[in-house]
């Protein structure tokens, strides 16, 4: 055991770490962050996707001792102050990018970091971003809807 | 998390010394930890139950691009996502099949950690990066003595590498002094990001007056033990003129099987990969011939 601090969507958490133990659990099961979920657990399905210095990872196939020193973002960090839904997590609202929900945080996350090195991507360009999530309800157009329109909605609040 | 595995204790050297300290007292007991998704895989199928450190090499600079005049040197911790991002890749067109090789490997969460150094050590025979490096004759410098062997040496076999006690890959090292070379990387596999059935690598250099294939190396992958050199595909094809496509199909029909055994597994026979590797192999050398 190593005790350590996380920094998990800005807040600095102590934490005591198992050399083995995955980011994904330490986010949901002590930090009870559970908008990140587990799925697959072989790095596969990206439900489990967080971003960890500005880029999208698998939380289920990084050590928590890795992310040690590093920037987390997870789901839960994308709300603002008053708890309102960012823009993406608007935008796969309106344009129905989700139906049963579970894969929708992984989503989210890998949007966000695509949108966040890339503001305006070409369809392509989404596509090869998710290539590393599933999602088995939509068949994924509306959820490629969904960032094409969270892109257009964020360059419109930045003019 | 495989409770088979249990490491003591997660080390974080600040010194090549110190990693190297570390490796001589743990031997097989520690493995180095770089991305960290291949080794969380094996992990999770219980392979690592001997392991008592992990040894994180993140904090020993050893993520770099560096374009020389004769060569480009990789740092063992590079990321897939940070080499790909480099320019420097472009600069030379004997890059190509890295490049096309980055391209293939997916996803993009595994691109953004998963490292050079940690794709050529894991030494699986259907890991595309290790094909590319191969058939440019990249060569690993190991340290902490900074000695360096082929990667062809390098590489013995499944997970099995050629590093003593107290030895890690520092840096991989690919020439690209020769004049008109380019190279190419093709993959073919059943989804966009699972692994090859089949993959192949090719350099190829031609004359002063472009048109004769005066040396090429072609590594094939998805195959036992270790990527292939397909030395009987390379020999038909020396002095052939490179825009000959029938005589360059010809070599590729008549001697692939000499050079390589497929195996069958889930994804595929033998018998497929077989046929496979005649076609991603001459479109793949046909590509590196229209990039020199």
């Amino acid at each position: 055991m190593e005790s350590t601090l996380l920094s998990v969507n800005g807040q600095k958490y102590n934490v005591s770490l198992e050399p083995s133990e995955s980011l994904n659990h330490v986010i949901r099961e002590r930090l009870g962050l559970i908008g990140t979920k587990r799925g697959c657990e072989t790095g596969g399905c990206g439900s489990c996707t967080v971003i960890v210095d500005g880029k999208a990872i698998y939380s289920c196939m990084m050590y928590a001792m890795q992310a040690v020193g590093k920037q987390i973002i997870t789901i839960e960090g994308l709300q603002g102050n008053n708890a309102e839904l960012d823009v993406i997590q608007r935008s796969f609202m309106v344009a129905g990018g989700l139906q049963c929900g579970y894969c929708t945080p992984g989503f989210i996350m890998s949007a966000k970091a695509l949108l966040d090195s890339n503001p305006d991507p070409q369809l392509g360009e989404i596509k090869d971003a998710l290539v590393g999530n599933l999602c088995r309800c939509t068949g994924y157009t509306k959820i490629f809807d969904s960032i094409l329109l969270a892109a257009k909605e964020r360059q419109k609040s930045n003019k | 998390m495989s409770l088979a595995f249990q490491p003591r204790s997660f080390l974080r050297p600040r010194t090549k010394e110190e990693l190297s300290k570390h490796l001589k007292e743990f031997g097989e007991a520690a493995k180095i930890i770089a991305g960290g998704t291949g080794i969380y895989e094996i992990a999770h199928r219980g392979l690592l139950s001997d392991v008592e450190a992990l040894i994180d090499i993140s904090g020993l600079n050893l993520s770099y691009v560096k374009l020389e005049d004769d060569s480009l040197r990789i740092g063992a911790a590079t990321t897939m996502s940070t080499l790909f991002a480099s320019k420097d890749l472009t600069r030379s067109k004997a890059l190509g099949g890295i490049i096309d090789a980055l391209k293939a490997i997916q996803p993009l969460q595994v691109k953004n950690v998963a490292t050079v150094g940690g794709s050529i050590c894991t030494a699986l025979p259907f890991f595309d990066l290790p094909v590319a490096l191969l058939s440019l004759g990249a060569r690993v410098r190991m340290g902490p003595g900074g000695t360096a062997k082929t990667l062809s040496d390098f590489i013995k076999g499944y997970f099995s590498v050629d590093l003593e006690r107290g030895e890690f890959v520092e840096e991989v090292e690919i020439p690209i002094g020769k004049k008109n070379i380019a190279s190419a990387f093709q993959k073919f596999a059943l989804t966009h990001d699972d692994w090859a059935l089949i993959n192949c690598g090719v350099s190829v250099s031609l004359d002063e007056n472009m048109q004769i294939m005066d040396s090429v190396i072609i590594f094939g992958g998805g195959v036992p033990e270790k990527p292939v050199r397909a030395k009987s595909v390379e020999q038909s094809l020396l002095g052939l003129r490179a825009d000959d496509e029938s005589k360059i199909k010809q070599a590729f029909e008549g001697e692939v099987s000499k050079d390589l055994e497929p195996i069958s597994d889930i994804r595929s026979s033998a018998e497929y990969r077989g046929r496979l590797a005649k076609i991603i192999g001459r479109r793949t050398c046909v590509q590196a011939i229209s990039r020199v």
